[in-house]
């Protein structure tokens, strides 16, 4: 069996997952209260669409992965958690661990108008960083914490893609 | 009367698609024009003939006259449609196509002009007896005379764009200290969306409905008011959410309103399909602009009145006379909503372009979908987020109501953020459900906030699935592509996440 780890909000869910047959998969669902319970699953998939059968009872999940993270709808409601193998986990916090600095990340696409701050200034949360247009709205991103900025990787008029890292902020020497 | 024959339709988008269906129906040719990244558009698939333009940015594409007047030419077009947006309201387009021989569906560049100045239009609306949003009367370039202006009207205030419209340049602001700053950013706004910088200053009513009604007009001087729309469900001053009729109005109001409507249609000296707005608050209406264009949401007034007023505006650019292209005097029938699907955050309401990996698209009774997106299609970041608009009809407010649930339950589309949770948290909510709303009813009731969380065994089906997706991707042989429906230059994530685990 091989182990896949959820972790949704504060809850962190182990799977254990091994194929019995077509479109038949046994399940060991490990709680965040240390219980297990065994299930057998039915699955069939279609594009995005997720039809599960569990003891008769169906589900349709509609599901897409950002990375590690997934969006589920499930009857409309995005629903969003990480999803991964153990193993991949294991290997992402190694390379986590020895960093800290922050990106601060566009989740839209669109274009620099103005850089409302410079390297070395000290920001506070929620100040604004960055003023990018996308679809003729100006839009200010702010800072997610306070910290210094540690470097500017845009420049005005430049044309960003969804997830660019605008800028890094290091911690504040207080 | 001069019958139209080829029209070139200068737009984009769902309203491309609207307004090829209508010259289709018509048994008349259609000339798309694209920019690079709408190739692939429904658009130019569906038109008879479709030509390039230029690069996405609007400025070379969709707005660059000189290249769609050629295009024109080239296909020898005799008229061109805007559509909303972009080059809709611009007179001097308008004047430049009736200087190439081309018929402009619309009114004429002197109306457009006239309208199109907010601070004229409110000066003629005052002058034939329709109350307007108290505010100034005329543009504000020097900031120190913007900020003397806005001491005198009072806060909170709003900042509007003399040249604006849908929402661009528009700001609230709530006391002196943020004016200054407030009124630079709309003013820059409003400079990269049409051109002019120039701002005004309204009084800003703290709970209005916004009402707006249809309007259209012959060039024969006859005149028809086809109803109200109320789009108070907004965000950042952008229609979410619209319906008719009103639930503010009865019948002496319409009238009313109806009325003072139909006196500015006729003192701009209107032709063709028009719309004209007003703030609604405590029983009093006051106008607020008129688009003198086609509507987003004219969807809303075709299912309640029976008439298509893409076919009208066309027929009536002919030179047809209202009572042919309108037969039946126009009466409400039933209820209509429509939802604006948007490639948005539903909470923050920013932009989510991207591409589209599946969607499926609600159908069955009464239910109408406005769109241009497919599985595959790209959301380009360049325009307007809008994917589509659906919308319903049903003989009883409650009836729609309970049919767009429906259908949003049906609405599926994965692969980017789109605001169908919060369309759904809305039609659930009680306040809308009891007709009670006004334009803060986003911000004041959060509805996505009060949504039910999935229930344990549904969360855990989810939770299965998503965990079952990655253990087939990593351990069963790869599903054949054609399950996948994504465009070929795009791996899906799955090509993406397998790639991802191997390195």
């Amino acid at each position: 069996m091989i182990r896949y780890v959820l972790e949704d909000g504060a809850t962190e869910v182990g799977l254990d997952l091994e194929a019995c047959g077509p479109d038949q998969y046994r399940v060991l669902i490990h709680g965040p209260d240390g219980t297990t319970r065994s299930r057998e699953v039915s699955l069939t998939v279609a594009g995005d669409r997720y039809s599960l059968l569990l003891d008769g009872v169906s589900y349709l999940v509609d599901l897409w992965f950002r990375d590690d993270t997934v969006t589920c709808l499930l009857d409309g409601a995005p629903l969003e958690f990480v999803c991964q193998s153990e193993i991949r986990r294991q290997r992402r916090s190694l390379k986590a661990a020895d960093k800290d600095e922050t990106d601060v990340v566009t989740r839209m696409p669109g274009r620099v108008i103005e850089l409302l701050v410079h390297p070395g200034e000290r920001v506070e949360r929620d100040q604004g960083l960055v003023v990018l247009e996308a679809m003729k709205m100006e839009n200010k991103i702010v800072a997610p914490r306070p910290g210094v900025v540690a470097e500017v990787c845009v420049s005005p008029g430049a044309d960003v893609d969804a997830g660019a890292c605008l800028l890094r902020l290091a911690p504040s020497e207080s | 009367m001069d019958r139209i024959e080829k029209v070139l339709v200068a737009n984009r988008g769902e309203i491309a698609v609207r307004i090829i269906r209508a010259l289709r129906e018509l048994g008349r040719a259609a000339v798309a024009v694209y920019s690079t990244c709408d190739r692939g558009s429904e658009a130019v698939a569906l038109a008879d003939e479709a030509y390039c333009i230029g690069p996405p940015e609007p400025a070379k594409s969709y707005l660059n006259q000189p290249a769609i007047l050629e295009v024109a030419r080239r296909s020898g077009a005799d008229a061109v449609h805007p559509g909303y947006g972009f080059l809709s309201e611009n007179a001097s387009f308008a004047t430049a196509c009736r200087e190439a021989g081309l018929r402009f569906i619309g009114p004429d560049p002197e109306t457009i002009d006239l309208m199109g100045n907010k601070l004229n239009a409110r000066t003629l609306a005052t002058a034939h007896g329709v109350p307007v949003v108290p505010g100034s009367d005329h543009p504000l370039d020097d900031p120190n005379e913007a900020l003397a202006e806005a001491r005198r009207i009072g806060f909170p205030i709003m900042i509007k764009a003399a040249a604006g419209g849908g929402g661009k340049g528009m700001r609230r602001v709530d006391c002196l200290a943020d004016f200054s700053e407030a009124c630079t950013r709309a003013s820059s706004e409003a400079r990269t969306a049409f051109g002019d910088g120039s701002v005004y200053l309204e009084r800003f009513f703290p709970t209005p409905r916004h009402i707006e009604f249809q309007i259209v007009a012959d060039h024969h001087g006859s005149f028809l008011h086809l109803f109200e729309r109320e789009c108070s469900i907004q965000r950042r001053h952008q229609k979410v959410i619209e319906e008719t009729p009103s639930c503010a109005l009865d019948p002496e109001l319409r009238e009313r309103m109806g009325e003072a409507a139909l006196r500015i249609a006729k003192a701009s000296n209107y032709k063709g399909v028009g719309t004209v707005e007003f703030l609604f608050e405590r029983g009093d209406f006051h106008f607020l602009e008129m688009n003198t264009r086609l509507q987003v949401e004219h969807p809303i007034t075709e299912l309640t009145t029976g008439y298509d007023l893409v076919k009208a505006q066309i027929l009536l650019c002919e030179g047809r006379r209202l009572e042919e292209v309108f037969p039946d005097p126009p009466r409400q029938y039933g209820h209509a909503l429509e939802c604006r699907i948007y490639a948005e955050d539903p909470r923050t309401y920013l932009p989510c372009p991207g591409r589209i990996r599946c969607l499926r698209v609600p159908d069955g009774p009464f239910v109408r979908n406005d769109s241009y997106a497919s599985s595959g299609t790209e959301v380009p970041r360049h325009y307007d987020p809008l994917i589509s608009k659906l919308a319903v009809w049903g003989r009883t407010r409650a009836e729609a109501i309970g049919r767009m649930q429906r259908a949003l339950g049906e609405y599926v589309l994965t692969g980017i953020s789109t605001n169908l949770p919060l369309h759904r948290a809305v039609l659930a909510h009680e306040a809308f459900k009891g007709g009670d709303y006004d334009t803060n009813f986003l911000a004041r009731y959060q509805p996505l906030d009060h949504q039910p969380v999935p229930s344990g065994d549904a969360r855990e089906a989810a939770h299965l699935a998503a965990a079952l997706a990655v253990f087939r991707q990593d351990h069963a042989a790869p599903p054949p592509m054609t399950s996948v429906p994504t465009g070929n230059s795009h791996p899906g994530w799955k090509g993406y996440g397998f790639y991802e685990r191997l390195r």
